[in-house]
């Protein structure tokens, strides 16, 4: 902002005027030095980096399987297939915070990752010759808006939060039965939420690097799963939840301008 | 090769380069000699606020931090020869003032006004465009009646615009643009070559309240991101002009245009200490006959909103020295109920009941510096689309119940010269997606289905010949000359023959 050249101008002036003041001065000061205490209000832009550990139980891909070729209401019973994908989490936030001048902090942010997410698990098919089904599952992508809250010990934040949350998934289920190929896939975005919390540590003016954990839950729903080799479509159900792992670096903009 | 189903013995152009070449020079030099005057992006802009080109744009469209902050005070920042509104009045000198108060990016503004306002002349903020274009593609082209398989020099579009104030806190910026027939004619009745075009009306205030300090406005406009003053969002982002006989092909994710012209939209925005950017406007489609009214083919949309289409943005833009930044997020959820009948065969103009939805998430960023006697911009941005297609799976207009897309563009430019500048820019671009037969087609070599992969570079060196001063004739006429290139990798999920639509664009674009 304008502002800045002046108040450079200003410390450059009081710096060279020092020197000739200083030999007139005493060598100690009566009142101690005092750091400035580090201020968490800021809007602030970062990246991070970590681990996502899934876990997803799709019911019931023997059915879907089994009925597309055989008719509908061969499958007897209900299986559950159960897989726990696990990958890398990059990805960037964005966020402000506010502090009260009790060290409270109240923040906003949004998060964005890509993820490497993924898992397998193989199915039994009791009505092929037998045959084995594989099932796939992905997570490519998971988004978050979030509200935080925390404790400011100067320059170190311990902080909870808590908000609406995003995955885009992927599902495939694929193989042969009784020697006829089939692959079925579904995408989907899910809504859930995501709570977790961390503590973030300000070790530069601009600068600060967390490290946080967070718990999502996307609760269980149905995906429309397409076999484009053969054209049957069906429905399974999946639950899913994710846990993530990270650390953050963050760039703090100190309000306009800085 | 792309094709338009079939030529035609009428064709308008048969011109070789040379005498492409030749009138576009003359033109360039008719401008550059003969009116020795220099350009601004809107004419009609440059009247009001009495800026040069270069002020708001370092290749127009594309804005500085100054042209952010004019659009986001709504088009009405004054401070020209001419009165900025046709109710001029001291509220419009103090809303300039402000202005000049929050902002630091520009090293010289113009002086205050000795005219007093009420003694300015109002002259109505109309401007117009054209862009006269010769396109050469590196394989001559089929279906492209009533233009040649290749060669053609087309004067489109032209544009008629009102860019300026209205009042003192409103403002618009709208077009009106006559498109010459697409190659291969209108795909059904309803093409038309005069349409609306680009349209944002906005009211802008400024307020502070405690530490903030705030721009806040309400916009109405008919292009998801045509509200948005950063080049990387779909409506202003690059290529700012292209081809009329081959532009950017491939597979664009609906919110980079799909709805463009299609939908009214009404949102809030703010800016926040001159840092931080929030908006979100709800956009609902236009029946049929309003469409069709306002010149604008309803079948050239996916079908009609079944419901306010929410589009969100937010943006942090720090800037320290001449150094700007901008990282941000945007998106939109669009329930489309696709068209039963797009050739209007039937003579049906209904819609499916059900409804494909289409969520996308877009990041993106931007860098400036300012130098001496140039700017560089870095600019980037990533859309995740998610195509819930409940309504075309069902009808066999889609092979997969749902399908990811993703757009990527990568781009650098450097605006080189104030008068006389050179804009070298370049651009990698990049869609991909699941592969889906009913939509994409068989892929030629496996023929499995196909997928809407479609990657490439361009680049182009403009040539504004006025930018910064203020020569005779100011502020009347602009001009912009450009030579942009398009390299398909591939397109369609193929590589096969996609070196066949690599295009080359030589044009003129003079605004008035």
């Amino acid at each position: 902002m304008r502002k800045l050249p002046f108040v450079h101008t200003a410390a450059l002036a009081m710096s060279l005027a020092s020197p000739a003041m200083a030999a007139d001065l005493p060598m100690t000061s009566a009142v101690p030095y005092a750091a400035p205490r580090f201020s968490w209000t800021s809007c602030y832009v970062g990246g991070h980096l970590g681990g996502g550990f899934a876990r997803k139980v799709m019911t019931d891909p023997v059915q879907l399987v089994q009925d597309s070729f055989l008719g509908a209401g061969s499958t007897a019973g209900t299986t559950t297939a159960g897989t726990s994908p696990a990958g890398a989490v990059i990805g960037g936030q964005i966020g402000c915070d506010y502090e009260t001048a009790s060290s409270l902090v109240f923040g906003i942010e949004g998060s964005a990752s890509g993820s490497t997410m993924k898992g397998s698990t193989s199915v039994g098919l009791p009505l092929g010759n037998p045959d084995i089904g594989l099932m796939q599952a992905n997570t490519d992508f998971l988004a978050s808006v979030t509200g935080r809250v925390g404790y400011a010990f100067d320059n170190v934040l311990l902080y909870a939060k808590g908000g609406a949350a995003l995955a885009g998934d992927k599902y495939n289920v694929s193989g042969t039965f009784t020697g006829l190929p089939y692959n079925f896939q579904g995408l989907e975005n899910r809504y859930g939420w995501v709570a977790g919390g961390g503590v973030d540590w300000a070790f530069a003016r601009h600068w600060s690097v967390n490290v946080e954990y967070n718990y999502y839950s996307f609760g269980h729903g149905g995906i429309l799963m397409s076999d484009s080799i053969n054209g049957f479509t069906g429905v399974v159900d999946v639950k899913q939840t994710v846990q993530v792992v990270k650390v953050g670096l963050n760039f703090h903009i100190w309000g306009s301008g800085w | 090769m792309r094709t338009y189903g079939g030529r035609s013995d009428r064709s308008l152009g048969n011109c070789r380069l040379f005498a492409a070449v030749a009138m576009l020079a003359v033109a360039a030099g008719f401008l550059s000699v003969g009116f020795a005057s220099p350009a601004q992006a809107l004419p009609s802009f440059a009247r009001q606020t009495g800026q040069p080109c270069g002020t708001c744009h370092t290749d127009f469209p594309a804005l500085t931090p100054y042209g952010r902050r004019f659009k986001l005070l709504g088009y009405t920042t004054g401070g020209g020869e001419f009165q900025t509104t046709p109710f001029s009045s001291k509220a419009a000198q103090d809303a300039r003032a402000e202005y000049d108060q929050m902002l630091g990016y520009v090293k010289t503004l113009p002086a205050n006004p000795t005219t007093p306002e009420a003694d300015k002349d109002y002259v109505p903020p109309i401007s117009m465009m054209a862009i006269v274009g010769y396109t050469h593609t590196q394989a001559p082209l089929t279906g492209t009646d009533p233009y040649s398989a290749n060669d053609n020099v087309v004067l489109s579009p032209f544009s008629a615009f009102y860019g300026g104030a209205i009042t003192d806190n409103v403002g618009a910026f709208a077009q009106v643009t006559y498109n010459a027939v697409p190659p291969g004619g209108f795909g059904d009745p309803f093409g038309h070559t005069w349409t609306w075009d680009n349209t944002d009306v906005r009211y802008a205030s400024t307020a502070r309240i405690g530490p903030l300090d705030l721009i806040y406005g309400i916009t109405a406009n008919n292009n998801p991101s045509v509200q948005d003053v950063w080049n990387t969002t779909p409506a202003w982002s690059f290529p700012y002009t292209a081809s009329t006989i081959l532009g950017p092909q491939g597979h664009p994710t609906t919110i980079e245009g799909a709805f463009a012209a299609h939908v009214g939209g009404v949102g809030a925005y703010t800016f926040i200490n001159d840092l931080l950017y929030l908006e979100l406007t709800g956009y609902k489609t236009l029946g049929f006959s309003q469409q069709n009214a306002l010149g604008t083919d309803p079948f050239g949309e996916p079908g009609q909103l079944g419901s306010i289409a929410p589009y969100w943005r937010i943006a942090l833009e720090p800037h320290w020295g001449r150094n700007t930044l901008m990282i941000g997020a945007f998106g939109a959820q669009f329930n489309v109920h696709p068209w039963i009948d797009t050739s209007f065969a039937s003579w049906s103009t209904s819609v499916f009941p059900q409804s494909d939805k289409f969520t996308d998430i877009g990041f993106d960023s931007q860098y400036q510096y300012q130098g001496d006697n140039y700017w560089l911009t870095l600019r980037g941005s990533y859309i995740r689309e998610f195509q819930q297609l409940d309504a075309s799976f069902l009808n066999a207009g889609a092979s997969n119940p749902t399908n990811l897309l993703n757009s990527l563009k990568l781009q650098a430019s450097f605006a080189y010269g104030a008068d006389n500048r050179v804009v070298f820019t370049g651009q990698y671009f990049n869609q991909w997606g699941t592969a889906d037969m009913s939509l994409y087609g068989t892929d030629p070599v496996t023929g499995l289905a196909s997928t809407p992969n479609t990657n490439g570079f361009m680049a182009e060196i403009a040539y504004i010949p006025f930018g910064a001063g203020k020569m005779i004739g100011w502020p009347w006429f602009n001009a912009r000359i450009g030579l942009q290139y398009t390299y398909y990798n591939k397109l369609n999920g193929t590589t096969i023959a996609a070196h066949d639509n690599n295009t080359l664009f030589l044009h003129a674009w003079f605004a008035m």
